[in-house]
């Protein structure tokens, strides 16, 4: 399936769903790294996960109506959780990168 | 360019009880099939299957080639389910723009919406939310739609508005539509399948369908 502009304003769409509570919880571990440091990495790490996962859980029970839309847009369960959790871990490491690197 | 859908050999099972069993149904471009039975008799989860978002035995073919989760080529099928699907947050504008439908020409078909294209979802009735979601895959470029009782919630003006559309779109598409208010299915169908006992039977006269215990005459 070749990328196309329509595809990215589903896929947009689609992540609005968790991106306030997920771009919160990321903050949130920003600021724990800002504070302690490397050691804390993997802490954060896993609360981001543990969180991320109970996040989807329930976008999934609340918009199980909606998949028929994103389907008929060609782009099964799957897949949209794919591409958006990749995205979602993608942006949590880069600002963890930055933020180390800033420090 | 004229296509075939057909399906069989659907084998779906819920515990111990078969669902479906021996299913045979095909549609060409340029034919409503009907599609009637009883509560709980598996319409819903045929069309399910058909779609691909079921997983089961199953053998879905268009113009002869096995397809399995037909959706995930959206230029092949597409499906209504029973209830409203698109997300509140989204406008006509938004949701045409995403399936490549023409606004201009909805808008002369449905001329109740004009001047309000930019509202979102949950700002319509459940009513022309229906009439949206139908125009939406009725329109878009799937060879095949699958309509989940799509009469529901309309109003009899919006019915035959939605008739209309349906039998004027015909022409470059196949349309498989369930819906309990059979007479509009079979106003502007060119045949009609009965769904009974995890069955497929095929019913060209509203008697055959009477003789299968779906209506009285």
């Amino acid at each position: 399936m070749m990328i196309q502009l329509k595809h990215i304003r589903i896929l947009w769409m689609f992540y609005k769903n968790i991106a306030l509570l997920s771009i919160l919880i990321t903050g949130f571990c920003i600021r724990t790294f800002w504070h302690f440091g490397f050691e804390s990495f993997f802490s954060i790490f896993w609360a981001k996960v543990i969180t991320l996962t109970i996040t989807v859980l329930l976008v999934d029970s609340l918009k199980k109506k909606e998949y028929f839309y994103y389907q008929n847009a060609g782009f099964s369960k799957s897949i949209l959780w794919s591409i958006i959790l990749v995205f979602d871990i993608a942006l949590f490491l880069s600002a963890i990168v930055i933020t180390h690197k800033l420090k | 360019m004229s296509h075939t859908l057909e399906v069989d050999s659907i084998h779906f099972e819920l515990g111990s009880k078969k669902i479906l069993s021996n299913i045979f149904l095909s549609c060409k471009t340029n034919q409503i099939v009907g599609l009637l039975g009883k509560n709980g008799v598996g319409k819903s989860t045929l069309m399910k299957i058909i779609f691909g978002a079921i997983q089961c035995d199953q053998s879905v073919r268009i113009d002869r080639v096995f397809i399995k989760n037909a959706f995930k080529r959206h230029t092949l099928i597409s499906y209504l389910p029973q209830h409203n699907f698109i997300p509140k947050s989204l406008s006509i504008k938004n949701i045409f723009a995403d399936f490549e439908i023409d606004l201009n020409e909805f808008l002369q078909f449905f001329p109740e919406f004009m001047n309000r294209e930019k509202l979102t979802m949950n700002r319509f009735s459940g009513g022309e939310r229906r009439i949206i979601e139908i125009y939406t895959l009725v329109k878009s470029r799937s060879k095949f739609s699958l309509l989940d009782e799509p009469f529901t919630l309309l109003s009899p003006l919006q019915i035959e508005n939605v008739k209309l559309l349906l039998s004027q779109t015909k022409s470059n598409k196949g349309l498989i539509i369930t819906d309990h208010l059979h007479q509009h299915i079979l106003d502007i169908s060119d045949y009609t399948y009965i769904l009974r006992n995890g069955q497929t039977y095929l019913c060209k006269e509203t008697s055959e369908i009477a003789s299968l215990g779906y209506v009285r005459i």
